[in-house]
């Protein structure tokens, strides 16, 4: 090191390189990963450390904690220190350092926010709706770091059979992560617990009743 | 507690006892340590049952990792870690700095993690700021208010007193008098010649060693003349000295003269000074006295700031067997204090017209003072002499001399 003219030298120190996110949402259970990049490393460590309690998570490619969801990924020769949280739960979010032991430390923190992600259809939880006339659920996932890759829709325990009867239509969008159930001209035999479940949210249902009205 | 047992199995431990038992915990709490600056600080934490679990060592206020089990994760080449019998783990700190001051806690890695803190306070022996902070030397006109600061670095913040160097007292000015002041900022109002001095700024703070500055406080002032005895008497052939006390700050220059004319240092006149702080006391040692010697003498005080003089009589005394002559009016006034007013010089042994008319009244004074002298000693004085104003009337007598009293003259003059 003492070779290096002056000019790389200056370039010695540790520093980090701030391109990755530092702020990341999971869903609980979804594992998470903090991408920690460190330039210049040299002979230094990079550990990861929990800000509220101070509870060391890491240290280089060791596991300090005893939680066993806590890892570290590290492949050699690159700049990336990962903190892999396995089925992160609700109480682990928060702020976690990315810590380079320098003297002083260097440091960079990172907030992740674990969520419960749900569905909501907008709305009564109970309708009571005319024979003949249509049935229009919006359902949409609230709290989710990312679209949902689908979203079912089941009439009680059985998926909606859009070949069952004719009228039937489902519209998703993935960018407003709402899926629109619209059953025309409902009868009576069209009653009963509508729910829409997406891929990793918890789902959400209704209870629709189509009233014969010609009493 | 189930997920503790799972643990312990996966540290490699037995779970066929309790794994209560078996999990690590602190022996005691940390101790709070106080340490002074440069010294190594050791903090201890002991553990029970520590097994596979690992003792690690954090600084708190910065969050940073020092070291786990016996490795040093820091690049701070001040701290080390010790461990004696798996139980007792140290925490070295070398060269303790005050930045090291804070929180330290010694964590476990059980499942939930364990931990405890301790608090390193580092103190500091108090340090004299050295710059603009403290002040330097002071000098000041006399009457003015003069401040010194004296500031101190140092934890706990340090307790600065003022103290003079000679254990006089400090005028503060007011009325205010201490043997000692507390505070960095030291005023004195309207500030006297008495308060000129060395004086120490002592900065403590219960971290050996206290640490002092001394400062000097000078004080100007014009000169003041004090004079013991203005009217002096001799006869012909008598050894004589005159004595004027002058007071001046920067020191005076100091000479006698007789007629405008400097006496310098002869065969009969011998000037000597002899000096104390802002005290110059002058003498002027006439041997032999001659009759050119009856004359007005000046003492003259000088400095930077001013100028003043005095004037001391020397008259005549006729011994009891010579015949008297004549009867000679003084001219022994001195002059008070006029700003700017210069005299001129009076030849004493001229006979000036208007001498004649005075002389008149000096007779008049002349019985009265006998009378007094009557009254006091019963001496019959053949001559007298008033010195012109009623304050310093002093009487002059060939054998009642001793019993005269001298007055004081005090002559204050400036002239910038």
């Amino acid at each position: 090191e003492s070779h290096n003219p002056y000019w790389e030298q200056a370039f010695s120190q540790p520093y980090f390189d701030n391109t990755t996110r530092r702020d990341v949402t999971t869903t609980v259970g979804q594992s998470a990963y903090l991408h920690c990049r460190v330039r210049n490393l040299g002979d230094r460590a990079v550990s990861w450390i929990r800000k509220r309690d101070l509870h060391i998570l890491t240290v280089g490619l060791q596991t300090y904690t005893n939680d066993q969801r806590f890892q570290s990924l590290h492949s050699d020769g690159s700049d990336e220190w990962t903190l892999k949280i396995g089925s992160p739960q609700l109480r682990d979010s928060g702020t976690y350092e990315c810590q380079v032991s320098t003297e002083p430390k260097i440091s960079l923190s990172f907030h992740m926010s674990v969520v419960v992600s749900k569905a909501a259809i907008l709305g009564n939880p109970e309708l009571f709706l005319k024979s003949g006339s249509d049935i229009n659920l919006t359902c949409q996932v609230v709290a989710t770091p990312d679209p949902p890759s689908f979203i079912y829709w089941y009439r009680g325990p059985n998926v909606v059979n859009y070949s069952q009867r004719g009228g039937i239509s489902v519209v998703t969008d993935k960018q407003t992560r709402t899926s629109t159930l619209l059953i025309a001209r409902a009868q009576p035999e069209d009653s009963g617990n509508y729910t829409c479940s997406p891929s990793s949210s918890d789902p959400a249902s209704v209870l629709v009743h189509v009233l014969n009205g010609e009493h | 507690m189930k997920q503790a047992e799972e643990k312990l199995g996966t540290c490699g431990q037995t779970t066929t006892l309790d794994a209560r038992y078996d999990l690590p915990k602190f022996v005691g709490s940390l101790n709070n340590v106080t340490i002074a600056v440069g010294r190594e600080a050791l903090l201890t934490c002991v553990v029970e049952n520590l097994s596979n679990y690992k003792v690690a060592w954090l600084q708190v206020d910065t969050q940073t990792i020092l070291t786990i089990h016996g490795s040093v994760i820091t690049k701070n080449h001040r701290i080390k870690v010790t461990q004696t019998d798996q139980r007792t783990w140290q925490l070295h700190i070398r060269d303790v700095r005050e930045t090291d001051r804070g929180y330290y806690m010694c964590q476990l890695n059980t499942d939930p993690m364990k931990s405890q803190q301790g608090y390193l306070e580092v103190v500091v022996p108090p340090n004299i700021l050295d710059d603009y902070h403290t002040s330097t030397d002071m000098v000041e006109r006399e009457g003015h208010n003069v401040s010194m600061r004296c500031e101190a670095t140092g934890s706990p913040p340090p307790v600065i007193i003022w103290r003079r160097e000679d254990g006089k007292n400090i005028k503060l000015g007011n009325g205010l008098e201490e043997s000692s002041f507390e505070g960095s900022l030291l005023t004195i109002h309207r500030v006297d010649r008495l308060s000129m001095g060395a004086y120490l700024c002592i900065a403590s703070n219960g971290v050996p060693p206290s640490v002092s500055k001394r400062l000097k406080l000078i004080v100007h002032f014009p000169p003041m003349i004090t004079i013991p005895n203005q009217l002096v008497g001799a006869v012909q052939g008598q050894n004589l000295t005159l004595e004027c006390i002058s007071e001046a700050f920067p020191k005076s220059i100091n000479y006698w003269t007789r007629n405008g004319e400097i006496v310098t240092a002869g065969p009969r006149h011998e000037p000597t000074v002899y000096d104390k702080d802002y005290t110059i006391t002058m003498r002027l040692h006439i041997r032999n006295v001659q009759k050119i010697d009856f004359n007005s003498y000046k003492c003259v005080s000088k400095n930077n700031l001013g100028e003043t003089d005095g004037l001391i009589q020397v008259e005549e005394i006729l011994q009891p067997s010579t015949p008297m002559t004549t009867s000679r009016p003084s001219h022994s006034t001195h002059r008070k204090g006029k700003k700017g007013t210069r005299k001129e010089s009076r030849n004493d042994n001229e006979v000036h017209p208007e001498n004649d008319n005075t002389s008149e009244k000096y007779r008049g004074d002349l019985k009265r003072t006998d009378a007094d002298l009557t009254a006091r000693g019963g001496a019959h004085s053949k001559a007298a002499f008033s010195s012109g104003t009623p304050r310093t009337s002093q009487f002059l007598n060939g054998i009642a001399l001793s019993l005269i009293s001298s007055v004081s003259l005090v002559v204050l003059r400036c002239s910038i």
